[in-house]
C-alpha cells in the first residue's frame, strides 16, 4: 500500500509542486533587486545632500556670472537626482508589491497542495475500507470507483490552483506594465514576470535530448524525459517509400520505420481497447504503437510514458514517418504529411499536435534512429 | 540520466485546465458503462453495469425448461460474465480521458487486470534494455581507453582499425 | 512530500485495522431479499453483483418473463440492502464526510424505507 500512496501522493501534487517550483524561484531575485534599489537610494541621496550643500555654499560665497552658472547648474543637478530618487522610490514599491503578489500566489498555492493531501489521505481510508469486500470483482469496482473519483477531485483542485497562477501571472505583469516599458524593464518585477513564466523557472533544468549517452532513464515522467542520442536526418533522397491513404507518397528513414507505418494504417477503424494487444480486434494507444513495430521486428516497451526510446527527434519540423509523438499518458505515430496515426477510438489519422487532453508533452522519438 | 521537460507557466496552467475539463467527464461516463452476456444457448441474457448491478434480466420463455436447479446458478454465472464485459466497457470509456498512466495505476490498485489485457501482454522491454540492443545493434564498442602508440606503428594501427568507426549516420 | 506519503499511509493503515474489525465481527457485507413466498431468494455483494440466486421449484410456475421481473426486483431491492449495510460498517471508520460512501452508492436506508430489512431479517 505504501508505494501506492506515494505514487497517487506524487503524481496528485505533480503540478501544484511545478507550480510550487516557479513561484519559489523568483523571491531571490526579488530581494537582489530591492537591494540594488537601497544602494541606488543610499548613494544617490547621498549625491544630492552633497549638491544642495555645495549650492549653498556657492550661494553664500556668490559674486558674478560663474556663480550663478554653477548654481544652476547645481541647482539641475539637485532636481535630475530627485528625478532619480523619485523613480527609485516608484520602482521599489513595485518590487515590493511583486514580492507580496508572489508570497500570496505561494500561500494559495499550499492551501490547495494541503486539499489534495487531504482528498488523497480520505480515499486511502476509504480504499482500505473497501478491503473486505468479497468478492474480489466487487472489491475492484469499488476500488475503481474510489480512485477515479479522487483523480476526478484532484484535477479540479489542481484547476483551481491555475487560476491562482494565472492570477499571480497577470498582476505581476499588471505591476510591470504600470512602470511603463523602456528603462523600467530592467526592473524587478518585469523580471520576475519574465521568469515566473519562463520554462527554466526551476534549477536543474536542462536540456532535451543532447549528448550521445546511450542509457536511458526508466521511462518518461511527467517532467522529466531519459537522455538519448539526438536523431540525425537522414541524407537527402534516401528513405524507403510508404503510400498513404489519401494517395500521397511519403519517405521513412529506413525498412523497419517503413514496416511500422504499413502495419500501424493497417489498423484504421480497429476499436480502442483499454488494456488492448489484439491487432484487427482491440487496441490501446501503446498496444498499436508497440504491436506496429513488433510486426516491423522491433521491440518497444509496453507503456506510452516508456516509448521514448531510440533517438530522440529535436523539432516537430524533423519528425519522418515511424517517429512517435510521446506524453505522459499517450503516444502516437507519425505517417508523414504531417499527420499521425493513433489509438484514439478507433484508431484515426489526425494532425500531428502535441497537446492531448491536459497531458505532460514529453518529446518525439525515433525507435529506429 | 533524466532531463527536466521544460514547461512554461503558461502551459501548466493549460494543462491543468484541459486535464480538469477530460475528467469531468469520467463519473457520468463510468455510470453509463454496460456490459451484456448470455448463456450459449441464448435463452439467458443478463445486462450489468460496471458495478456488476442487474440492470435487466431476460429468459427465454423455454428458460424455465432448464429447471431450478440449474437456472440459478446459471444466471449467477452469466451475471459475473457480464460484469467483465461492463468492467472493459468502463475502461475503454474513460482510459483515453485518465491518460494511460492514470488508468494503469487505478487497474493496479484495483487487484484485477483489466479484462481485455492478455497474460503475456508485457514483454518486459524497458527504455534502458531498448538503448543498450540499440548500441549492440549499432556495434558499438564501449569507450576506448585512450591509446596513442607512442611510436607510430602502421600495421598495428591497420590490424586494429575498425571502417565502422568512419560510419557518421545512424 | 514524503512526510505526506506517511501520515496519509498511517491514517489508511489505521482506518483498514478498523474496518477490518467491523468486518471480523459481522462478516463480509452481502446484501439479501426472498420473495413472500421464499421461492426466489437472492444475494448479491455490495455493488450489487449477484452472487447467489436460489430458486425452488414453485418459482418456474411464474413463467420466465415473471421469473425475471421478480428476479430483478429482489436483486434491486438485495442491492440497496447491502448499500445501507456497507454505509452503517463504514461511516464510523470513515469519519463524518460521507461523500466517498454515497459515491459508492451505499446509502442509509431509512427505516420506513420499503426495502429496509424487516427486523427479523437480520
Amino acid at each position: 500500500m505504501t508505494a501506492q500512496v506515494h505514487e497517487i501522493v506524487r503524481h496528485g501534487l505533480d503540478t501544484t509542486n511545478q507550480f510550487a517550483r516557479k513561484l519559489r524561484h523568483d523571491p531571490a531575485a526579488i530581494s537582489g533587486a530591492r537591494d540594488a534599489h537601497v544602494t541606488l537610494q543610499t548613494s544617490m541621496g547621498r549625491a544630492r545632500d552633497h549638491a544642495s550643500a555645495q549650492r549653498a555654499n556657492l550661494t553664500s560665497d556668490s559674486s558674478g556670472h560663474t556663480t550663478d552658472r554653477a548654481i544652476t547648474t547645481s541647482q539641475t543637478l539637485e532636481k535630475e537626482v530627485q528625478d532619480v530618487l523619485d523613480e527609485s522610490a516608484e520602482i521599489e514599491k513595485a518590487v515590493a508589491d511583486a514580492a507580496e503578489t508572489l508570497h500570496l500566489g505561494e500561500i494559495k498555492n499550499d492551501q490547495v497542495r494541503d486539499q489534495i493531501i487531504k482528498e488523497i489521505a480520505a480515499s486511502m481510508k476509504a480504499l482500505a475500507a473497501v478491503d473486505n469486500i468479497q468478492p474480489p470483482e466487487s472489491r475492484a469496482a469499488a476500488s475503481r470507483d474510489i480512485l477515479m473519483k479522487l483523480q476526478t477531485k484532484i484535477s479540479q483542485l489542481t484547476g483551481q490552483a491555475a487560476t491562482f497562477s494565472e492570477q499571480t501571472i497577470n498582476h505581476l505583469t499588471d505591476i510591470g506594465t504600470r512602470l511603463g516599458g523602456g528603462e523600467s524593464t530592467t526592473t524587478s518585477s518585469a523580471h520576475v514576470d519574465k521568469s515566473f513564466n519562463s520554462s527554466s523557472g526551476y534549477s536543474g533544468g536542462g536540456h532535451g535530448g543532447g549528448g550521445d549517452g546511450g542509457g536511458g532513464g526508466g521511462g518518461g515522467g511527467t517532467f522529466t524525459k531519459p537522455r538519448l542520442p539526438v536523431a540525425i536526418p537522414p541524407q537527402p533522397g534516401t528513405g524507403v517509400d510508404i503510400n498513404l491513404p489519401g494517395g500521397r507518397t511519403v519517405k521513412a528513414p529506413n525498412e523497419t520505420a517503413a514496416k511500422a507505418v504499413r502495419a500501424a494504417l493497417s489498423q484504421l477503424g480497429v476499436p480502442y481497447v483499454w488494456g488492448g494487444t489484439a491487432r484487427g480486434k482491440g487496441l490501446d494507444c501503446s498496444g498499436l504503437t508497440m504491436t506496429s513495430y513488433q510486426e516491423a521486428g522491433l521491440q518497444l516497451p509496453r507503456t506510452a510514458a516508456q516509448q521514448t526510446v531510440g533517438a530522440e527527434v529535436p523539432s516537430i519540423d524533423q519528425l519522418l514517418p515511424g517517429d512517435l509523438v510521446v506524453w505522459s499518458g499517450h503516444v502516437a505515430m507519425v505517417i508523414g504529411d504531417g499527420q499521425m496515426v493513433e489509438a484514439g477510438d478507433p484508431v484515426q489519422i489526425s494532425k500531428i499536435r502535441t497537446t492531448n487532453a491536459g497531458q505532460h508533452f514529453i518529446g518525439f522519438y525515433r525507435p529506429t534512429g | 540520466m533524466v532531463d527536466d521537460v521544460p514547461v512554461t507557466t503558461r502551459e501548466l496552467i493549460a494543462q491543468a485546465r484541459a486535464r480538469e475539463n477530460a475528467m469531468s467527464q469520467v463519473e457520468t461516463l463510468m455510470a453509463q458503462a454496460r456490459g451484456v452476456a448470455h448463456d450459449a444457448g441464448e435463452q439467458v441474457e443478463v445486462t450489468v453495469d460496471a458495478r456488476g448491478k442487474l440492470l435487466r434480466l431476460w429468459l427465454a420463455p423455454d428458460a424455465i425448461n432448464l429447471g431450478a436447479d440449474r437456472l440459478g446458478p446459471l444466471i449467477v454465472e452469466i451475471t459475473q460474465t457480464a460484469m467483465r464485459e461492463a468492467v472493459q466497457d468502463g475502461y475503454n470509456k474513460v482510459a483515453l480521458l485518465l491518460g494511460e498512466d492514470m488508468t494503469f495505476m487505478i487497474e493496479r490498485m484495483t487487484g484485477l487486470p483489466a479484462p481485455a489485457r492478455a497474460e503475456d501482454d508485457d514483454p518486459g522491454m524497458t527504455v534502458e534494455e531498448f538503448q543498450r540492443l540499440r548500441a549492440e545493434r549499432l556495434g558499438e564498442a564501449p569507450a576506448p581507453s585512450p591509446v596513442g602508440p607512442s611510436e607510430p606503428d602502421d600495421d598495428a594501427y591497420w590490424e586494429t582499425f575498425d571502417p565502422a568507426s568512419l560510419r557518421s549516420d545512424r | 512530500m514524503d512526510l505526506a506519503a506517511a501520515r496519509v499511509t498511517e491514517q489508511a493503515n489505521r482506518a483498514a485495522a478498523e474496518a477490518g474489525a467491523r468486518f471480523a465481527r459481522s462478516g463480509p457485507v452481502v446484501g439479501k431479499a426472498e420473495s413472500a413466498d421464499g421461492a426466489i431468494s437472492v444475494e448479491v455483494a455490495p455493488g450489487g453483483l449477484l452472487t447467489g440466486l436460489r430458486l425452488h421449484r414453485s418459482a418456474l410456475r411464474y413463467g420466465s418473463s415473471a421469473l425475471a421481473e421478480h428476479i430483478f426486483e429482489l436483486a434491486q431491492r438485495a442491492t440497496r440492502r447491502a448499500g445501507d449495510r456497507m454505509y452503517h460498517t463504514l461511516a464510523p471508520v470513515l469519519g463524518p464526510d460521507d461523500s466517498n460512501l454515497r459515491a459508492l452508492g451505499y446509502e442509509p436506508l431509512a427505516d420506513d424505507d420499503p426495502d429496509a430489512e424487516r427486523y427479523y431479517e437480520r
